[in-house]
């Protein structure tokens, strides 16, 4: 459905790559490209239409003969309404993986954009998440003269369409939303340049969570299913199925995690292990119950075959960006299994347990894991705390993740059990994340830099530091302090060694130059500080350039304002508290949506081994 | 750090992302005229020429809303 865009969004991209650069503009991306990418996405709605239109009223028949063709395929065991919009979706969803990681790496490397459209990445996202909603929108018109199973959604007197599909489609409906609230958050509060803006987190996340939805719809498509017994497909087909959706799930969790990947965290790390815990406990419990015995190593396999492989193609062998680097979560996969052994047959035990055990021996694991893989390794200021975030999120995550599979396979307890379930979980998924926001600047503590020049010249300045804080006892055992220099067409992030009290040194020398903003920066408990040493002249937002002479001293300051500088000052808080709880709340009907979608499967699709033989569609009365 | 100049943003106007929602929006509004209008035909032909048709799908869809109600 979306190779005509696809091929023409390429088009216009390389078309875009192809034109010279010129000085980041306050204004909005050219006419001509707002016309190239509008007219491929008019064609493409076009084409959904006149397709989905034609199957329905059976003038034409290409959706059908592709449904038949993803049955006899991939989907086998799945009706074409379920088996084709697979296929749609998990392409569409590996489509803008590859490009969220690639637009990151291009903004931490070169900064802002000038708008949607200049950024050759921003196309396979566009591609990827409308290919997530077409993947919806198939599943929801494909059921023709049929009801697609007991926890079909009723459209109109003879249209029903899936409830996985239903849910699809406003997934990626919510992550298409993002774009143009992004574009008015814009304007209201100046860029962002942080993935976890608002906006941008409806992006990544309506994308990470459809996976929920595909996985309803697996349920309902296999309920369906009423093809000749010989053509079932083996036992294997199913598992090898259901592990990549728990694998594909893994990754869309996981896809908070990528300022942490890439090093440039703005956010306190103890935010991390909660991450990584909350991802494991609801994607592997739910992997380990609904895929069966070792379903949460295959899980994790099929995240490391895509996440990895997107790092590598992203990387600087392939595309030739940043390296994100990839959490192991083996260990947490291991944990779940060993769990399992106990408690496969009491989920929300299992749920809890893992949930423990992955806040704990899987943090451990973590902890040894970042010292070789991240460039900013866990150190012992988040030991305490950030287990505990750990254990809060693995605890939440294995408890949604077993009532997801539960829910899947018609078992969902009692709705006084799974609603408070759920609810305590996001209730504590809110609490530590808000946790991790409270943070403080440091007063009166200055810092005094001595620079010596490693290469000379304004083109291509670079520098050691020997850094002085004074008060001395102001850091107290920091979680890391490190020089970052990005934004000049590269990053570079390397911590700082301690020589004495207060007293550290560059390990290897700082860009000075150019477009590079470098700083230090400092994360030591709840104080998040830096101290601009070299920003350049942004005309675009009326600043000027920051020199770095040979020895100076600067406050300790806040480093939001130091890496965010686009953002606009003077904004009231109150449009601020507005703004955020407008997408709080799509964010909330999303997450309730979801939740309403695996109780229904649940309800209508009863885990009854005579309704798999007896799934025959109704047929609707037209 | 210098503080930013009022009224000058780093920014870009609405219009560049239409290709990013408009579609996903037509669609959307495709979907709810198809319904509205079916919607819209129930109230008119309670008794139409499809009335068994539309019985069925009237029960139907009361038990539909009735569980999105209840979602348990």
């Amino acid at each position: 459905m979306w190779y005509p865009m696809t091929s023409g969004g390429r088009e216009a991209a390389l078309w875009l790559a192809a034109q010279p650069a010129e000085a980041k503009p306050a204004g909005g991306a050219a006419l001509d490209q707002i016309i190239i990418a509008s007219g491929g996405a008019g064609l493409l709605t076009a084409v959904l239409l006149v397709l989905g239109w034609g199957h329905r009223t059976g003038k034409i028949t290409l959706l059908g003969r592709l449904a038949a063709l993803a049955e006899r395929g991939p989907g086998r065991g799945l009706p074409g309404w379920a088996a084709l919009p697979a296929t749609v979706s998990l392409l569409s969803l590996v489509t803008a993986l590859l490009g969220m990681y690639w637009d990151i790496s291009l903004h931490i490397s070169h900064g802002r954009d000038e708008g949607p459209l200049a950024n050759i990445a921003h196309y396979p996202i566009l591609i990827g998440l409308f290919g997530i909603f077409t993947a919806g929108v198939l599943a929801m018109a494909l059921p023709k003269g049929e009801r697609p199973g007991r926890a079909a959604v009723r459209i109109t007197r003879d249209w029903y369409a899936p409830a996985g599909g239903v849910l699809l489609a406003g997934a990626g409906f919510y992550a298409l939303l993002g774009f143009p609230l992004d574009d008015v958050w814009h304007r209201i509060f100046g860029q962002d340049v942080t993935l976890w803006g608002p906006t941008h987190l409806m992006l990544i996340g309506g994308a990470g969570l459809s996976l929920i939805a595909m996985m309803i719809l697996e349920r309902e498509g296999r309920r369906a299913w009423t093809g000749p017994a010989a053509d079932r497909p083996a036992g294997v087909v199913r598992y090898v199925r259901r592990g990549m959706h728990a694998g594909g799930l893994l990754i869309g969790l996981s896809v908070f995690q990528a300022e942490y990947d890439f090093g440039v965290p703005q956010f306190r790390l103890v935010h991390q292990p909660l991450l990584i815990a909350l991802a494991a406990g609801c994607a592997l419990v739910a992997a380990r119950l609904w895929v069966g015995r070792g379903g949460a190593l295959f899980a994790v396999a099929f995240y490391m075959l895509i996440r990895g492989g997107v790092s590598v193609i992203v990387g600087p062998v392939v595309i030739g960006e940043l390296w994100a680097a990839v959490p192991l979560y083996f260990a947490e996969a291991l944990c779940v299994e060993i769990a399992a052994l106990a408690l496969a047959r009491r989920p929300l035990a299992l749920g809890a347990v893992s949930g423990v055990l992955i806040g704990t021996a899987g943090f451990g694991a973590e902890y040894a894991w970042t010292q070789v893989a991240f460039r900013l390794p866990w150190t012992g200021d988040i030991l305490v705390e950030g287990m505990l975030m750990a254990v809060a999120g693995g605890v939440a995550g294995g408890l949604c993740g077993a009532m997801l599979a539960e829910g899947l396979e018609g078992r969902l307890p009692r709705p006084a059990v799974s609603r408070t379930a759920f609810a305590v979980s996001i209730a504590a998924v809110a609490a530590a994340v808000a946790n991790g926001l409270v943070i403080g600047v440091p007063q009166n503590v200055k810092a005094t830099v001595a620079l010596t020049d490693v290469t000379g010249g304004a083109a291509g300045r670079t520098a050691h530091a020997r850094i002085t804080f004074t008060p001395a006892g102001a850091l107290d055992d920091p979680a890391w302090i490190a020089i970052t220099g990005w934004q000049g067409q590269g990053l570079h992030v390397e911590p700082l060694i301690e020589e004495g009290d207060g007293v550290y040194r560059t390990s290897a020398p700082m860009p000075l130059h150019g477009d590079w903003k470098t700083l230090i920066r400092v994360h030591d408990g709840r104080t998040l500080a830096g101290v601009p040493i070299y920003l350049p002249a942004d005309p675009a937002i009326g600043a000027r350039e920051l020199p770095a002479p040979a020895s100076f001293t600067r406050d300790v300051q806040s480093e939001k304002q130091i890496l965010q500088r686009e953002l606009k000052t003077g904004v009231p808080g109150w449009l601020w508290l507005a703004c955020s709880s407008v997408v709080l709340f799509c964010t909330l009907a999303l997450i309730l949506a979801l939740g309403w979608g695996t109780a229904r499967v649940s309800r209508r699709l009863p885990d009854e081994p005579a309704a798999e033989s007896a799934a025959a569609p109704e047929k609707v009365t037209t | 750090m210098t503080p930013a100049v009022d009224g000058v943003l780093a920014t870009h106007p609405v219009v560049s992302a239409i290709p990013f929602f408009v579609p996903t929006f037509i669609v959307v509004a495709v979907i709810a005229v198809i319904v509205w209008r079916d919607r819209h035909r129930d109230d008119d032909e309670p008794n139409g020429q499809d009335g068994h048709a539309g019985h069925a799908g009237h029960e139907e869809g009361s038990e539909e809303r009735e569980n999105l109600h209840d979602p348990g």
